[in-house]
């Protein structure tokens, strides 16, 4: 029996796996080239910041082989269209790519995105060429509106950056997996690999963490569990749940009972 | 902190002084020798160019423009690269 590929397409190019994985927040270079090893994933998210001139001569770069990952810089930090677009443009410089994960930050308590601004830089990103993976709230009309604009997928939040509190509103990832066609990845909040099981159970298309392993106890080991949750939560969803009732219903024939 | 990327001592039988231009970069004073192109940098910080992006008042240099463009007085330079992040 052929098992068919369950691979997806982001701006038309293809990919096997569905965990996205952020590069911060490890103990050492050789920590973040290892967990991204183990969770197999073929997107990695970076961020674009100053060369540090009085520095060490190591960076990211000399551990991750960049052509193996299709990488994804970041505009975090971000609060304002005008810097976002400023970090993108300067990205496809560095990387050569025009892949980017667009974050306008509106507050720095919760790191939720400026909606408003967010919209801004997208319009002017899109029609700039890039290929833009926007992180958005879990707010459908947000998401449609990105979709319009003609970005290459919605990434809503399943709970802030780095909380760890899981998908806060499944019922609102259901709505827009219904109302967008492009993915949907879910990006932010991820905990534990029964979080991103969750994520994929649901229909979604890819799951992005980063805090969720960096800040594991055993960061290589939690990758390997994010790597089997979301391949398990994807398969559960193809595989097409039971129904949810209120009373029970045995599993065990009564024919026969002596 | 100012850093000075080129010094010569001045030959006693001739007047020889070479010319300095004030520059920002990523956000500090220094000092660079006039006539500086962005490849001229890259190479004196010992940076490799596939690695980074270089943004002059605000202009990004496309890498092809590395060995041609100079730098002037003033000029505010971003040396910018990939660092892990989420």
């Amino acid at each position: 029996m052929t098992t068919q590929k369950d691979t997806w397409t982001i701006a038309g190019r293809e990919f096997t796996s569905r965990l996205m994985v952020g590069t911060g927040k490890y103990a050492s270079f050789q920590q973040t080239a290892e967990a991204l090893e183990a969770s197999g994933a073929e997107i990695i998210t970076v961020a674009v910041r100053r060369v540090n001139l009085d520095r060490s001569k190591e960076s990211l770069l000399d551990y991750i082989d960049p052509g193996k990952y299709t990488l994804l810089p970041n505009t975090a930090g971000c609060y304002t269209a005008d810097d976002a677009v400023r970090t993108c443009r300067l990205a496809r410089e560095a990387g050569m790519s025009d892949f980017v994960k667009l974050e306008v930050l509106g507050d720095e308590k919760t790191l939720f995105p400026d909606n408003e601004e967010l919209l801004k830089a997208a319009r002017i990103l899109v029609k700039e060429g890039f290929t833009v993976l926007p992180y958005t709230s879990d707010d459908v009309i947000m998401c449609k509106k990105l979709e319009d604009i003609g970005c290459a997928a919605v990434m809503p939040l399943g709970a802030p950056i780095g909380s760890g509190l899981g998908i806060r509103n499944p019922y609102n990832i259901r709505i827009i997996l219904e109302s967008v066609r492009i993915p949907v990845i879910v990006d932010a909040g991820v905990g534990s690999a029964s979080d991103a099981a969750i994520a994929m159970e649901l229909g979604c298309d890819g799951v992005l963490m980063n805090t969720a392993i960096a800040g594991a106890q055993d960061p290589i080991a939690m990758a390997r569990a994010m790597r089997l949750a979301v391949e398990a939560g994807r398969l559960s969803y193809k595989a097409g749940r039971i129904p949810r009732k209120l009373y029970a219903s045995a599993s065990s024939p009564l024919d026969g009972m002596i | 902190m100012q850093h000075s990327l080129e010094l010569e001592k001045p030959k006693p039988h001739r007047v020889l002084r070479r010319k300095y231009m004030h520059i920002t970069l990523n956000g500090e004073g220094v000092d660079i020798a006039e006539g500086s192109t962005v490849a001229g940098l890259l190479e004196h910080l010992q940076l490799q160019h596939e690695r980074v992006a270089v943004e002059v008042n605000l202009d990004i240099i496309p890498k092809t423009a590395y060995d041609s463009h100079g730098l002037a007085d003033g000029d505010r330079i971003e040396i910018v690269h990939f660092v892990g992040g989420g």
